[in-house]
């Protein structure tokens, strides 16, 4: 039992680990929470969608076309939006994300309508049983890609220029600035980069789920995730998402079916009054 | 060849902090601007650096202008500012931190080449290559910074009060080191309140006081100079 709980919980945690990746990656360089970020998922979901129904793409394509939208989409979000409010408040600027996030699910409620469309599994449906445990292979694909995503961007960040210029942000923007990086193109890299890793999670989760405007709602779980780690340090974020899955799945066995959504909203609160800093974060560190 | 500035004016909102001033550094040379605190001689550097939007006048180097230009383009023709605060990656190692320094570079050998001459300067760093920036002590961390800065090869380094928090034993150190790099072909804008370690190592000295340059001449005659003296050279 214990190992199917975890099997599952894994597999709800990876997904969730991947959208508090997006939301801490993005926040870290630009204090900005992104409240849209969950109807990005959606959207990136039905962009897939529209690729293979519409456009008669075949599936890796409509992948790619959606990822590619994705990502241009979080540049657009900057250029368009976060820097010509880059003087104002951040409060404004978190309002301006809850906008864009009000405006994707209402846009696609009024171009796709209100009911669930199907989304294809990476891998079929069909369980097996291998020791006893029943193993979902859409559900392992999830774990998989999960896994691959978040390898390979600790890859980037350590050793490529485009991640070098993230990482420096990260610790110092004007340190950033004085070596010649150009902070402004690290912000727009930012919100590609979490653009994308909700695109994925929201292409991952949608055939678990059901494809309707409304699915964003699950970022706030990948949120409830980010703050269990930290919201500053990208392994919290792992950290938080799987643990949350876990503890979602147990409760969902153990107490009631009803208790799975609960228990998000409940370590969320539990943790933001007892734990500021997240169970893997610590405080920022003084500047040098 | 040199760094020109001419009639510069910058400030924060509606406060004019530097009115209107013009000096230049000529290639191969150390020159000083002193003054005391609060006279501008930080935000004359954040604006060259581009860090900071002059509200008017002319920055040029080796006849190129720079004003206008955000701080990572100024970075790409050749200046490199080593601010008051250090500015460091802290929780990157030494290493990781030169290694930013050459950002803007692609030359393998030449930064390789960049980097022994930084270790030769500062043996300290070469010893800590591996531990935190914030674990640095602040004479650590200043030689990282400055080093840093040579990093990304400027023909022009700006300095803001190098000496600020060190003991008088490393001042005369790090001033040493300063000689050292203007003989390897850069020239260095250095800001100090310690007037006497600055004329020391200085061709060419400005005093500013409240935005505005109230005296200049060359080092020794700074040095000598009574008023200088009475309120710097105590
Ligand atoms: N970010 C800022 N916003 C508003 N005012 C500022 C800012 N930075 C500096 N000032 C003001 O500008 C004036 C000049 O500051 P600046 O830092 O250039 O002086 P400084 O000559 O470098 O002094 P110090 O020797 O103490 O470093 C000061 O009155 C300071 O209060
Ligand atoms: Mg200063």
């Amino acid at each position: 039992m214990f190992g199917q709980i975890l099997v599952s919980g894994i597999t709800a945690g990876a997904v969730y680990a991947l959208v508090a990746l997006g939301f801490v990656v993005l926040h870290r360089g630009t204090r900005v929470v992104h409240f849209g970020l969950g109807d990005q998922m959606t959207m990136s979901a039905y962009l897939v969608v529209i690729a293979q129904v519409f456009l008669d793409a075949p599936f890796a394509v409509a992948i790619l076309f959606s990822l590619v939208l994705s990502a241009g989409f979080g540049v657009a979000i900057e250029r368009g939006v976060m820097r010509p409010l880059r003087r104002a408040p951040l409060l404004v600027m978190v309002i301006a994300t809850l906008a864009i996030g009000a405006a994707l699910r209402e846009g696609l409620r009024a171009s796709m309508g209100p009911l669930p469309w199907p989304v294809p599994f990476l891998l079929t449906p069909a369980p097996f049983t291998l020791g006893g445990l029943v193993l979902v292979p859409a559900n392992l694909a999830v774990v998989g890609v999960a896994l691959a995503v978040m390898l390979s961007l600790f890859v980037a960040l350590r050793f490529t220029r485009f991640g070098r210029a993230i990482v420096a942000v990260y610790e110092n923007p004007t340190g950033a600035a004085i070596v010649g990086i150009s902070v402004p193109s690290v912000h727009a890299r930012l919100w590609g980069l979490s653009s994308v890793l909700a695109a994925i999670a929201g292409i991952l989760v949608a055939p678990l789920i059901t494809l309707s405007p409304d699915m964003g709602t699950i970022g706030i779980k990948g949120f409830a995730a980010a703050i269990l780690g930290g919201f500053n340090s990208l392994p919290g974020a792992i950290a938080g998402g799987i643990l949350l899955g876990i503890a979602e799945t147990a409760a969902g066995v153990y107490v009631s079916t009803a208790m799975k959504d609960i228990i998000s909203y409940a370590l969320l609160i539990g943790c933001v009054l007892l734990l500021p800093q997240g169970l893997f974060g610590r405080a920022e560190p003084r500047k040098v | 060849m040199a760094l020109e500035v001419a009639g510069l004016e910058a400030g924060y909102g509606g406060a004019r902090v530097v009115q209107g001033i013009s000096f230049a550094v000529p290639e191969g040379s150390i020159v000083t601007l002193l003054g005391p605190n609060g006279a501008g001689k930080s935000t004359t550097l954040r604006s060259i650096a581009g860090l900071l939007k002059p509200n008017r006048g002319i920055v040029t180097l080796d006849g190129d202008r720079l004003d206008g230009l955000t701080a990572d383009a100024v970075v790409r023709r050749g200046l490199a500012l080593v601010p008051e605060r250090r500015e460091l990656f802290p929780s990157l190692s030494v290493a990781e931190n030169l290694a930013l320094g050459a950002y803007t570079r692609r030359d393998r050998a030449g930064i390789a080449a960049d980097l022994e001459m930084v270790f030769t300067l500062f043996p300290r760093l070469k010893e800590r290559r591996q531990q935190h920036a914030r674990t640095l002590s602040g004479g650590e961390q200043q030689m990282l910074a400055i080093g840093r800065g040579l990093m990304s090869h400027p023909r022009y380094l700006l300095l803001d009060e190098p000496s600020l928090g060190l003991a008088p034993l490393l001042i005369a150190e790090i001033f040493r080191k300063l000689t050292e790099i203007r003989a390897g072909g850069t020239a260095i804008l250095l800001v100090e309140q310690n007037a006497s370690a600055a004329l020391d190592v200085a061709d060419h000295g400005y005093v500013l006081e409240t935005g505005v340059i109230q005296l200049e001449g060359n080092a020794a005659s700074l040095a000598a100079d009574e008023a200088v003296r009475e309120t710097y050279l105590r």
